[in-house]
């Protein structure tokens, strides 16, 4: 085995139009125990399940202790680990020291195996009356916490509908160092009827993916009625279908809902070797930093021209982190980019901790850079 | 922007229901939705038109209207209908449903049957009919403005039910009838305006036995306030009817056995002159302690068909005796403001109708 070169990697956004793909896996918690009919499950409401598209559609992923009922679920970068609300105070059946309020978050790592306090909902101005019904991360876990309630929520001087998202900031070590920084979706601007209630929402790339609790007619563009287990995703301009659950009954409403996270980047660890096919490469890399990546990129660029890198090659066969390519003719660089079905990750940095750019064709957008958690 | 100042902003917290079909609930949301399988459903939005708007068409359904209203737009078919011939355990309950030809209409035989905390306006013929319903409760229903009766309960079968706590208002036929009952409550109801013509009765029992007709009020009918047609062993006390459009309370001759206590019935005959404030056709029955005055005819009107009547302790004042007559059979009492027709009837003594002293 000989050791050549290896690379790191990122980028700003870049629109590079990307081969249709699923939307799936994605993460699910329901609101009451539910008999789904694809795979025969019975997901229950303090259970987070991973669905796709294709069988066996629902596997079960995380069991809650003290079987509470979830309400906003975010599967973090750290892998194991999650983020989650409850329909009303628990101790997690003493896995907490104390009882989490429904307008607090619970972290769970998961690699210790300990839940602890995440964010402290009193602490950070939301009243009593108010549950966190949704919640993801934007900018990975140390970035900023996005919420949705479900009543209208007196924060400050304003209130804010079931429908809106809004973004707190951490200002302070603890649980309670988050403070208040904007509106991040206004559901009223976007369309939302005013009962309408986001009880479950994740970011997927440049798309907010919502659920709603009850059938809700949606648009531009036209008008269009989703259903409990139907996920609409709104653009910034437009909503479409994101998923639709297969065998989901549609008296059960997705309560908690995850996209796939951050793609992250590899580790400089990225070596090539000699395959045993004459004439071809081995590369062989480290795993993503973050388990938001579900599949990695090779791009392959000529030395000299720098940023001349391309994709030759979508998916890691076997997930192995190890692929064979037939090099291009001459001098030759490779990068290996992590990515998901929401976008891709790092490019690595080039000299001054600048990401490098994406590549002339990509295997997935947009470009998703966080930082390890 | 949502962000609102917090005096507008209070208003809403109050104003929008909500909408949430928690708790495994199978949401509605379409108007001429079906339900035709066993289950609870959820009304996530107000519903306009559909004729019916909703069907029920099978048992083991509980509906929860959800604060919403359903409004059939002024068709000839019902708002709700309750088809589920046979079966039983129905419950539609909690939200506003308006102009329908009726507005919930049970037209096929059942079991337990459920109707509360609604509010009905705008139907065309009755706003809650039942046929059938051999077991019933309709309770803290709120009605106005029904081309028909209020609430009709009718059909073949013996029904046993409960009104209860309903306020019925501007009916344009009898505002609570039910035709065919027995352990039926008709409980602390409240009916107002029955504008009809005669015939339009405050609260109507046709052959109805061991029943209850308490507490309830019965103000500005088009005819008899409380009308009793074959009631037997059953109770009427702690009624007030006022400005009844003929009698107060009317208990007809094919009635008997029952008690009549502590009821206050005044203003009787508003519409045909002669109305009396309790006329009793009925037999052996007990009449105690109710307050007659300032009624057209008289205030306790013991008819001729009636007999082994017991009355004692009843008070009658101020009325106008229109109508009456001849008044002559033992114990003579004394119209303007009291009038025996009847055979056998009995007082204990001590009524507070002008007369002797202990009459």
């Amino acid at each position: 085995m000989r050791r050549l070169r290896w690379f790191l990697f990122v980028v700003p956004l870049l629109a590079v139009a990307g081969a249709a793909r699923s939307a799936t896996p994605i993460w699910i918690v329901p609101d009451v125990p539910t008999q789904e009919t694809a795979s025969g499950t019975q997901p229950l409401p303090w259970q987070i399940f991973r669905y796709s598209s294709v069988a066996p559609f629902y596997t079960p992923e995380l069991t809650v202790p003290g079987n509470p009922t979830l309400d906003g679920i975010e599967r973090m970068d750290k892998p194991g680990s999650w983020l989650f609300s409850l329909e009303s105070a628990s101790d997690l059946g003493g896995a907490l020291l104390a009882l989490a309020d429904p307008r607090d978050v619970i972290v769970y790592d998961g690699a210790a195996g300990i839940y602890s306090l995440f964010f402290c909902g009193a602490a950070a101005g939301i009243p009593d009356y108010s549950n966190v019904d949704a919640l993801f991360l934007l900018g990975g876990d140390k970035g900023d916490l996005a919420l949705s309630f479900d009543v209208p929520t007196q924060i400050g001087a304003a209130f804010y509908d079931p429908g809106d998202i809004v973004l707190y900031k951490k200002v302070a070590p603890g649980c309670g160092g988050w403070a208040f920084s904007a509106l991040f979706f206004d559901a009223s601007a976007a369309g939302i009827p005013p009962r309408g209630n986001v009880i479950g929402a994740d970011t997927c790339g440049t798309r907010l993916v919502l659920s709603l609790d009850v059938p809700t007619d949606l648009g531009p563009p036209g008008i269009v009625t989703y259903l409990p287990g139907q996920l609409p995703a709104w653009t910034g301009a437009a909503y479409a279908l994101f998923e639709a659950l297969a065998g989901w009954p549609i008296s059960s409403g997705v309560d908690g809902l995850a996209c796939a996270g951050n793609p992250g980047l590899i580790p400089s660890t990225l070596q090539v070797n000699k395959s045993a096919v004459p004439g071809n490469l081995q590369l062989v890399w480290s795993a993503s930093c973050s388990q938001g990546a579900a599949d990695y990129g090779i791009y392959e660029g000529v030395l000299g021209t720098w940023y001349s890198h391309t994709q030759i090659d979508c998916a890691d066969a076997g997930l192995d982190f190890t692929e064979e390519i037939t090099p291009g003719a001459g001098n030759r660089y490779y990068l290996v980019v992590p990515h998901n079905v929401c976008g891709e990750g790092s490019y690595g940095q080039k000299t001054g901790g600048i990401e490098r750019p994406v590549g002339a064709a990509v295997c997935a957008n947009p470009q998703i850079v966080t930082t390890c958690p | 922007m949502s962000a609102r100042m917090l005096g507008l902003l209070s208003l809403l917290v109050f104003t929008l229901p909500p909408s949430f079909a928690a708790e495994g609930r199978t949401p509605v949301w379409l108007p001429g939705t079906a339900i035709s399988t066993p289950g609870r459903y959820i009304v996530t939005r107000n519903l306009i038109g559909g004729a019916p708007t909703i069907s029920i068409t099978v048992g083991n359904v509980d509906l929860d209207l959800n604060g919403m209203t359903l409004d059939a737009g002024g068709v000839a078919a019902p708002v709700i209908i309750v088809v589920a011939g046979g079966t039983g355990d129905v419950v539609i309950h909690d939200g506003t449903v308006l102009n329908g030809g009726e507005n919930i209409a049970v037209t096929a035989p059942g079991q337990r049957l459920v109707l509360e905390d609604l509010k009905i306006g705008g139907s065309n013929g009755a706003a809650i009919h039942l046929t059938d319903s051999q077991n019933f409760v309709v309770r803290r229903v709120t009605i106005s403005g029904s081309n028909g009766e209020g609430i009709l309960v009718d059909g073949p079968i013996n029904k046993q039910g409960t009104i209860e706590k309903n306020l019925v208002r501007r009916t344009q036929a009898t505002a609570i009838r039910v035709i065919g009952g027995s352990s039926l409550a008709v409980v602390e109801n409240r009916v107002e305006e029955v504008v009809g013509p005669a015939g339009s009765y405050g609260i109507a029992l046709d052959n109805c036995e061991s029943c209850l007709v308490v507490q309830n009020t019965v103000h500005n009918t088009g005819d008899t306030g409380i009308f009793l047609r074959g009631f037997k062993s059953g109770k009427v006390y702690n009624n007030t009817v006022h400005k009844a459009g003929f009698h107060g309370i009317f208990l007809d001759s094919t009635g008997s056995d029952s008690l009549v206590l502590n009821n206050v019935v005044s203003a009787s005959g508003a519409v045909l002159a002669g109305g009396c404030g309790l006329f009793v056709d009925a037999d052996r029955v007990m009449i105690e302690g109710n307050t007659l005055n300032a009624n057209s005819g008289v205030g306790l009107r013991l008819g001729a068909p009636s007999t082994l009547l017991t009355f004692g302790r009843n008070t009658a004042r101020g009325n106008t005796g229109v109508g009456v007559g001849p008044c002559a059979v033992a114990p003579a009492l004394f119209p303007p403001n009291s009038c025996n027709d009847g055979a056998g009837n009995t007082t204990f003594g001590t009524n507070l109708i002008p007369g002797p002293p202990l009459f």
